[in-house]
């Protein structure tokens, strides 16, 4: 089971950098997308199960969503954009990056005593959740329709060039 | 209680509805109206605060739990202390002013910038009337999002360098707190303010801190980078300067205070008797009340000498904050206020000299008071304040703030705070130097003053600056009769 | 006459102050004369309080708040002494200027800022409070800036923020000294304070703020740089009450209300000393006849803080006399300079002679003035230095006595020589050079036969001045 966990990891690791250096916007949007996959299963696997439900929809979906129809609304030409960021050395720094800081954060982890939470049995029903999330957190439920919200509202002032 | 229960659901309920209604109508209809419209939202939120303010006045209470039960549908809990009115009626303050310039400075956009500014409002009402930490991160992101926004928005000529830095520390600062949030939760198990407070940290040593302490290091890291702290404050200036003047006020005038020293206020209030904690307060507290006033010294740019000014400010508030005592959160609060007037005061000046003259450089102004009269006198009444000379209202505040650090002890930094004053009027003595009282230059002989509803700003502000002033001594009486002195 | 009489003193011209610029953009005239007419109701309001404190019962008014803010205004024998001074020599002023700034602009904004300084003066005099004798002192450093900076020069405006750096530096390191006396008694109220021991720390904060608003070295040098604002400007802030605002400051904390150590008794009369002795000496080879002035004005001061800090009743009396004495006859100096400058546009000595000729009233009014200032019987000047000396050498330090009759000395030299520079010898050639205009002569002529009077009928003043000596 760890060892499911720490390969999960370090995908997740990967996909972060690979997200941040890749010159496509497209392609790092997807990147993003398969790094909040991959955190979906870690929290599944350690136990949160509602809150790997939320992250792969919220996250690997609604957000990548909202990326792409940003991207596709902005008006520059993205071969162009490619052409300008291109950048052979960065690229082919992207290996060493990885195995550099992959050994860092393994020393780290085996240097430090780190224990893996105890799994939480998944016996929350669904009137539970209901019953958590609507009387005690409704306040955030409701900020984050207003995030959300914020969020389309900044596709448009920001992209929308178009009238 | 009535009172103070509807107060809260007009001042979340309104920004919302006239976002719905921006977004529900036509491009053409929204474009002439929204901004008009936007007007309702802050004064109905001032009007609130005042009927809350008085209402607290006859409970004689400070502290107030609001429950909301609307019909079933919508139950949510909210804390309505004396300090969150002050911050709401700041908010609202700040957010008229700002409209009140944009409509002169927006021409495009108006919209967008009305809608983002609904959500601005809703975020950092949020912020200051949530009972739980986590929650009040949910809103802080809402306020990061739509400042960034707002300050990228119009795309100016000194391009989105600036808007980049504040994106790249506001969202740094989020994941700090974040992370914060996180290793208090795994100690204390909840981050409800209730149960924060009944302090399930005593009696535990150092050690057993560890978390709590690796907790605050981060959130107070967090905060201040949202409040432009010093050796934070770097984005300042820069997100400033690309914003649009209208946007500036907004950003100085509010936001740095909502989203970070109100943070502040609630760490403190809950772990401010840990030691270090106040020691790093003060420190920050001094060294950013010196190195902002250094810094304005240096500035050309009009904008950016009302920006490092403001980095100075809440160094001030951060020492107000620093003493974790009631006098200091009472005079921190204080500024808090004032800083929202002078502030905006400053950046609506800026506005309304840029709108006639067409630059921002004070070394191609001079002499401004002949033509500009309104201008000139509000930027002098902002001028005093800040620099805390009586009988401005900016006085008071810091006097405040320098009682509660005497009396707790603090003295060298008492001194220091009061001392660094002078670099205060020093820089604000050369802006008003180089740009109201003078000579009037020739190339400057056709300006006029500025009008419609960047004038009332100006002349609301500066009344609100002075009448604060003159009546602070009411407002002192009015603290003791809630049992607050 | 009840309680409500200092409010008026204060108020009227503190809040008419507001009333000018609109009464300005009506009509002149009548700007002008409201202006005169708050200036001396002050006054005469000062003036109404006399009975009540001359039975030996101030009058008081007071209002509780918390946080030890409790401030009041309290009418005993300094305060309304005060009062009367600068009240007087104010309206006289007043007048001056209606004819000396008619030709220039902003002058809605200069009765405002005279008449706003009038009445912050007054509160100033009158306040119980700590907080509040420091609120009204940088009300007075903002009328300050803003009537130094009157031409809109760059020079003037560069020399206005340098006085007001200097002033207001010097009142922030005071604030730190009342918040020191605050943590030491919980209290900023003078009233609930009164007779308390204070540290000596303490007194040396306060004394920065003292030494900088009465221009005494080493914070002495914004006054000469000053001297680019107009005259009447000149004769009010720079001679008349701003500069006396120190020394009252100094005569009611330490004199009044508490008690310091007994090594200030030195410590402060050989600053005054060494202030008195270098602006005596730059005096004698200054050129500009406002700046010759200016350093004749930080030198009498030290003679004024040297009275008071002495520690014998003599000095006090002598101290406070010279007050009133220095008040009106320097403002007369000033105005007369203005008169000079006025119909020479120099301010240059070496520019000027023979002008007795032309201008016989402002000579005659110029020398009376300085007469008093030297200190020559029978003008007021000779008997308030006289008691200062007595008080300084009764107290046992003869040394310090010498250096102040030294200084007295010097006083007469330089300005004898400026008499003589000015207004005797040889005239150049100059076109039109006209006595001053009945209002400005007047004026001058006013404050000039009062520095005789003073010093003739010298048993009524120093009878006042004595009923304060009762608080030591």
């Amino acid at each position: 089971m760890e060892a499911v966990i720490y390969i999960c990891l370090g995908l997740l690791f990967i996909c972060g950098v690979l997200a941040v250096m890749l010159r496509s916007l497209l392609k790092s949007a997807i990147a993003l997308a398969g790094a909040s996959a991959i955190l979906a299963i870690i929290m599944y696997l350690l136990g949160s199960v509602w809150a790997g439900i939320f992250e792969l929809s919220v996250c690997a979906g609604l957000v990548t969503v909202i990326f792409v129809s940003a991207i596709s609304l902005s008006n520059t030409d993205k071969q162009d954009l490619a052409k300008l960021y291109e950048d052979a050395k960065r690229m082919s720094a992207l290996p060493a990056i990885l195995i550099i800081c992959g050994v860092v954060l393994i020393l780290i982890a085996a240097k430090t005593p780190f224990m893996l939470p105890a799994a939480v049995p998944a016996a929350e029903t669904a009137d539970n959740f209901r019953e958590i999330f609507w009387n005690h957190r409704q306040v955030d439920i409701w900020g984050q329709v207003i995030v959300v919200l914020t969020g389309a509202l900044t596709v448009v002032a920001l992209f929308k060039e178009r009238e | 209680m009535q009172v103070i229960e509807s107060s809260t659901v007009l001042i979340f309920a309104v920004p919302l509805v006239i976002f719905l209604i921006n977004s529900l109508f036509s491009k053409r209809l929204a474009e002439k109206f929204s901004m008009g419209l936007a007007y309702v939202a802050p004064i109905t939120q001032i009007v609130a605060t005042a009927a809350c303010f008085v209402q607290i006045a006859h409970l004689k209470q400070h502290d107030i739990i609001i429950s909301w039960d609307l019909a079933g549908a919508v139950s949510m809990r909210f804390a309505v202390h004396t300090y969150s009115l002050v911050f709401l009626f700041c908010i609202a303050l700040v957010s008229l002013a700002s409209i009140m310039v944009a409509n002169r400075t927006v021409p495009q956009k108006r919209t967008g910038f009305a809608s983002l500014l609904m959500m601005l409002i809703l975020g950092m009402n949020g912020i200051v009337m949530v009972t739980d930490l986590f929650s009040l991160y949910v809103f802080l992101e809402i306020v990061g999002i739509s400042s960034f926004v707002l300050i990228a928005m119009f795309k100016s000529e000194t391009g989105l360098e600036g808007a980049f830095k504040y994106l790249v520390m506001s969202v740094l600062a989020s994941i700090m707190i974040l992370t914060g949030l996180a290793f208090i939760f795994m100690q204390t198990g909840s981050l409800q303010y209730d149960h924060l407070e009944a302090s399930a940290l005593a009696g535990q040593s150092p050690t057993q801190l560890v978390l709590i302490y690796a907790a605050m290091i981060l959130m107070i890291a967090g905060f201040a980078i949202k409040t432009g702290a010093v050796p934070f404050h770097s984005w300042l200036p820069d997100a400033h300067q690309s914003a649009n003047t209208a946007v500036s006020v907004l950003l100085s005038g509010i936001v740095i205070k909502v989203a970070g020293i109100y943070g502040l206020i609630v760490i403190t209030g809950f772990f401010g008797k840990l030691p270090g904690i106040k020691l790093t307060l003060f420190i920050m507290g001094t060294i950013s009340i010196i190195i902002g006033a250094l810094f304005a010294l240096r500035q050309s740019h009009f904008k950016r000498i009302v920006a490092y000014s403001s980095v100075s400010q809440m160094g001030y508030i951060l020492l107000g904050l620093s003493t974790v005592s009631m006098l200091g959160l009472l005079g921190a609060v204080a500024h808090v206020f004032n800083h929202a007037t002078f502030k905006s005061t400053l950046f609506t000046n800026a506005a309304a000299v840029h709108e006639q003259t067409g630059t921002y450089d004070i070394n191609e102004l001079g002499g401004l008071e002949k033509k500009m009269g309104v201008t000139s006198f509000s930027s002098l009444a902002a001028f005093m304040s800040t620099a805390g000379i009586p009988p401005f209202a900016g006085f008071w505040s810091k006097l405040l703030i320098i009682m509660a650090l005497w009396s707790s002890g603090a003295r060298v930094f008492a001194a220091i705070a009061l001392f660094a004053s002078i670099f205060t009027a020093a820089y604000f003595l050369r802006l008003q130097r180089k740009v109201f009282f003078g000579k009037l230059r020739d190339q400057l002989a056709g300006i006029t003053e500025i009008g419609g509803s960047v004038k009332l700003a100006q002349i609301m502000l500066t009344v609100v600056t002075i009448a604060a002033g003159l009546l602070f001594p009411f407002a002192l009486l009015y603290f003791r009769g809630i049992g607050l002195l | 006459m009840g309680s409500e009489i200092i409010i008026a003193c204060i108020c009227v011209p503190l809040c008419g102050s507001f009333l000018l610029p609109l009464l300005g953009i009506i009509n002149a005239k009548l700007r002008n004369f409201a202006a005169l007419a708050f200036t001396v109701t002050a006054f005469l309001c000062a003036a109404f309080a006399l009975p009540a404190v001359f039975d030996g019962s101030p009058l008081n008014i007071h209002f509780e708040l918390p946080l030890g803010l409790s401030f009041g205004f309290y009418a005993d024998v300094l305060a309304v002494f005060m009062a009367l001074t600068s009240s007087f020599v104010a309206s006289i002023i007043v007048l001056y200027s209606f004819d000396y700034i008619k030709p220039y602009e902003h002058q809605n904004e200069y009765y405002m800022m005279v008449c706003l300084f009038i009445g912050t003066m007054m509160g100033l005099v009158f306040s119980t409070n700590l907080i509040f004798i420091y609120i009204f002192w940088e009300i007075s450093a903002i009328c300050c800036w803003r009537l130094i900076g009157f031409y809109r020069e760059e020079i003037t405006i560069r020399r206005a923020n340098k006085a007001f750096v200097v002033t207001v530096l010097g009142a922030l390191i005071m604030l730190v000294g009342f918040v020191g006396i605050y943590g030491n008694t919980g209290t900023f109220d003078l009233a609930a304070m009164k007779g308390t021991h204070i540290p000596a720390w303490i007194v040396v904060l306060i004394l920065c703020g003292v030494l900088s608003k009465s221009a005494t070295f080493p914070l002495h040098n914004w006054l000469p740089d000053a001297g680019v604002a107009p005259s009447p400007v000149t004769s009010l802030l720079h001679a008349a009450v701003l500069v006396k605002i120190g020394v009252y400051i100094y005569a009611r904390l330490f004199v009044n209300s508490l008690a310091i150590d007994k090594v200030f008794t030195v410590a402060v009369p050989v600053i005054a000393a060494v202030s008195a002795l270098v602006s005596a000496g730059v005096a004698l080879r200054e050129n500009d006849i406002k700046r010759i002035i200016a350093y004749s004005t930080i030198s009498q001061l030290a003679f004024i803080l040297l009275g008071l800090s002495a520690g014998t009743e003599i000095g006090v009396l002598g101290g406070l006399l010279y007050i009133l004495m220095h008040s009106v006859a320097k403002g007369g100096l000033f105005l007369c300079a203005g008169i000079v400058e006025h119909s020479l546009h120099t301010k240059d000595i070496t520019k000027m002679g023979g002008l007795y000729k032309r201008m016989p009233l402002t000579a005659l009014a110029f020398i009376f003035c300085a007469f008093s200032v030297m200190g020559i019987p029978p003008f007021g000047g000779f008997f308030a230095k006289y008691l200062v000396i007595d008080g300084i050498v009764s107290a046992g330090n003869t040394g310090l006595g010498a250096v102040f009759i030294a200084g007295a000395v010097m006083t007469i030299l330089y300005l004898s020589r400026l008499f003589i520079k000015v207004f005797l010898g040889e005239s150049p050639s100059r076109l039109e050079v006209k006595e001053g205009s009945p209002l400005m002569v007047a004026s001058v002529l006013i404050l000039a036969i009062l520095s005789v009077a003073l010093g003739l009928s010298i048993s009524w003043p120093s009878g006042f001045v004595a009923l304060i000596g009762g608080g030591i």
